[in-house]
């Protein structure tokens, strides 16, 4: 049973290592979209609009001529780099005011927590279009209304783990040892909650990155000409059956990206608490082999 | 100089519409280097009064005087620095130390907190441990690397890094092996030799209090029982439950076949009422018993008890 416990650890850290070398290729990628890409993205060109998948251009050109894999490649920064910053701000300022909620308590408490509820109760998307139509277009609007709706998630869970760990007795034994209550909440409680802060956050990073790409599809994030894979993926539409291919790379982009940051955070998630691992094809294989490997064992 | 007075303090619980009184009215004190124990079964209080006393609760009513000062009233700063004199340590050893941070830091938090040992915190640090019996090397090891006794004895290094003049010890050893807790007795001994101070002992087990305290109360559903100085309690108890307590103690020579009674269950509604709150547990319980609660009654010297039958006996 222990074999068997060990060996899955060590397959969540090779997956832990896969991925982080995999999320660090598409951050450096992302940073030097400027210098790695074979045709400046933003050059119209229009006599070769609308190329298919060639050696020059191997996504094919937009109906601008533009080089379809120099806008992926620069869309990344935009998508990925304002995804990864959303989801910085809103788990930092969601937690710190979940730590406040659950330490504080009370009525202040209480109407943070029915507000909150308020936000959790919109459908999320229909909320940020709501609000990006009130702020207008634009990259950054749209990362504030989603900013809107995604501090209560954090906040939540926060504020349960503080309330778990409030009555702990360390907590009473830091209080008699004659800590001040900024010692209390950043020395004793923020390192024993932010373990399932971290796992959401990495898991909200494909969420975000979806949410993002879908308002800019629907008009509401980046503005033309910048190269962002939703708003790609809108002018591509119209073309789907005459030029697939301008609306298939940057779908498959934002495809793999997603699973990419959703797998990361997956595996983030084993690492923190294995007591909630879900069962992949991976780990029941090892738990089969091990399994016969012990029968095997009873036998001889 | 009394280290520490509890006058009529009161304290209840609400859950749903029942109001459950935890400490019902106790009066002690502690004299300056004294060692008082607090016995109890489960549930009767002893641990509130400690919270009490250490303000990680707040109580209804009465008064808590720790070194003169009225705990009460105190806030913020003063409160704060307060438990310079005032330490406690907790039941469960593992729990008492925070998970993410090194024995040896959770040891020198109050004296950097208190300012003392500016700038030579990490030697006293492992003076203290060297006094406790642990090796300097055991600060660098987060309480999950350790055993619950060794915790323990870190526990007890920590609370008395400020030099506390009250040690409150709840249940400081029910969480350990009985080789472990013997260790553990012997330590708190030695320290009391060492540094004079006084402790509170809370404790289930008679017979280590016993062997630690100087004087001990009996508690009983929030209500002290007896009180009285080791002879008196343990060789004349006077209060029924007192004696229940004393004979449940399993006996060292099982070859005796000696008869171990079982305290019957506390009922649910002996809590309500005038009555005393022993009378349905009570094998000698009078009709007196049911009516009216008893105070407690002088003996001789400092032993007292609250039970109706000690009048009706000696008048």
């Amino acid at each position: 049973m222990y074999t068997a416990y060990k060996l899955t650890t060590d397959h969540t850290k090779i997956k832990f290592y896969i991925f982080l070398l995999l999320v660090g290729v598409l951050l450096l990628v992302s940073a030097l979209a400027q210098y790695i890409v074979p045709h400046d993205p933003y050059l119209q060109d229009l006599s070769n609009a609308l190329q298919p998948p060639s050696w020059q251009f191997p996504f094919g050109t937009d109906e601008y001529g533009r080089c379809l894999l120099s806008r992926v490649i620069v869309g990344a920064t935009t998508t990925v780099y304002s995804s990864l910053a959303l989801v910085l701000f809103t788990s930092v300022l969601g937690s710190i005011i979940g730590v406040f909620c659950g330490y504080i308590g009370g009525k202040t408490d209480a109407v943070i927590m029915r507000l909150s509820d308020v936000f959790l109760a919109f459908p999320g998307l229909v909320f940020a279009i709501a609000v990006a139509g009130v702020l207008g277009g634009g990259i950054l609007n749209a990362a504030i209304s989603l900013a809107l709706i995604a501090w209560p998630r954090f906040t939540r869970i926060v504020r349960g783990q503080v309330l778990a760990v409030k009555n702990m007795s360390y907590m009473h034994a830091a209080k008699i040892s004659g800590c001040p209550w900024y010692k209390m909440i950043f020395k004793h409680i923020m390192p024993n909650v932010i373990g399932p802060v971290v796992v959401t956050a990495a898991l909200d990073i494909g969420v975000t990155i979806m949410e993002l790409a879908g308002l800019s599809f629907l008009g509401l994030g980046a503005a033309p000409p910048t190269a962002e894979w939703g708003s790609m993926m809108s002018k591509g539409r119209s073309m789907m059956q005459t030029a697939p291919w301008t609306i298939l790379f940057p779908g498959l982009a934002i495809l793999l990206t997603v699973m990419l940051f959703n797998l990361f955070g997956d595996t983030i998630r084993d690492m923190f608490d294995p007591t909630q691992r879900r069962v992949s094809v991976v780990n029941c294989f090892c738990k089969l082999k091990n399994k016969v490997k012990v029968e095997g064992d009873v036998n001889v | 100089m009394r280290v520490l007075e509890l006058q009529e303090v009161k304290k209840s619980f609400r859950k749903n519409q029942n109001i459950f009184a935890a400490v019902d009215g106790v009066s002690f004190h502690i004299e300056a280097g004294e060692c008082v124990g607090l016995v109890g079964e489960s549930g009767c209080g002893k641990s509130t009064i400690a919270r009490l006393i250490t303000r990680l609760e707040k109580m209804d009513s009465g008064e808590i005087t720790v070194n003169g000062k009225n705990m009460a009233k105190l806030k913020g700063k003063a409160l704060r620095k307060s438990y310079q004199k005032l330490q406690m340590v907790f039941q469960n050893p593992v729990d008492s130390f925070n998970p993410k941070l090194k024995i040896g830091s959770s040891i020198g938090e109050s004296l950097i907190n208190f300012g003392r040992y500016h700038g030579q915190v990490k030697q006293k640090v492992t003076q203290l441990l060297e006094m406790v019996g642990l090796k300097a090397e055991y600060a660098a090891r987060y309480p999950h690397e350790i055993s619950g006794g060794q915790c323990q004895r870190a526990a007890i290094a920590r609370a008395i890094a400020v030099e506390p003049d009250l040690l409150i010890c709840d249940e400081v050893t029910s969480a350990l092996d009985v080789s472990i807790q013997a260790q553990i007795v012997n330590l708190i001994l030695k320290l009391q030799k060492e540094l004079h101070m006084s402790y509170l002992f809370i404790s289930h087990d008679l017979a280590l209090v016993q062997s630690i305290c100087n004087r001990v109360l009996v508690m009983h559903c929030g209500r002290i029982v007896e009180e009285g100085t080791i002879q008196d309690v343990i060789e004349h108890a006077v209060h029924p439950y007192t004696q229940l307590l004393l004979s449940s103690v399993f006996p060292i020579n099982p070859s005796k076949q000696w008869e171990i009674p079982s305290i019957p269950q506390l009922t649910a509604n002996a809590n309500k009422g005038e009555a005393c709150k022993f009378w349905q547990r009570c094998p000698y319980c009078i009709q007196r018993c049911k009516q009216e609660h008893p105070q407690l009654i002088q003996l001789n010297g400092s032993h007292r008890a609250a039970c109706h039958l000690i009048n009706a006996s000696k008048c």
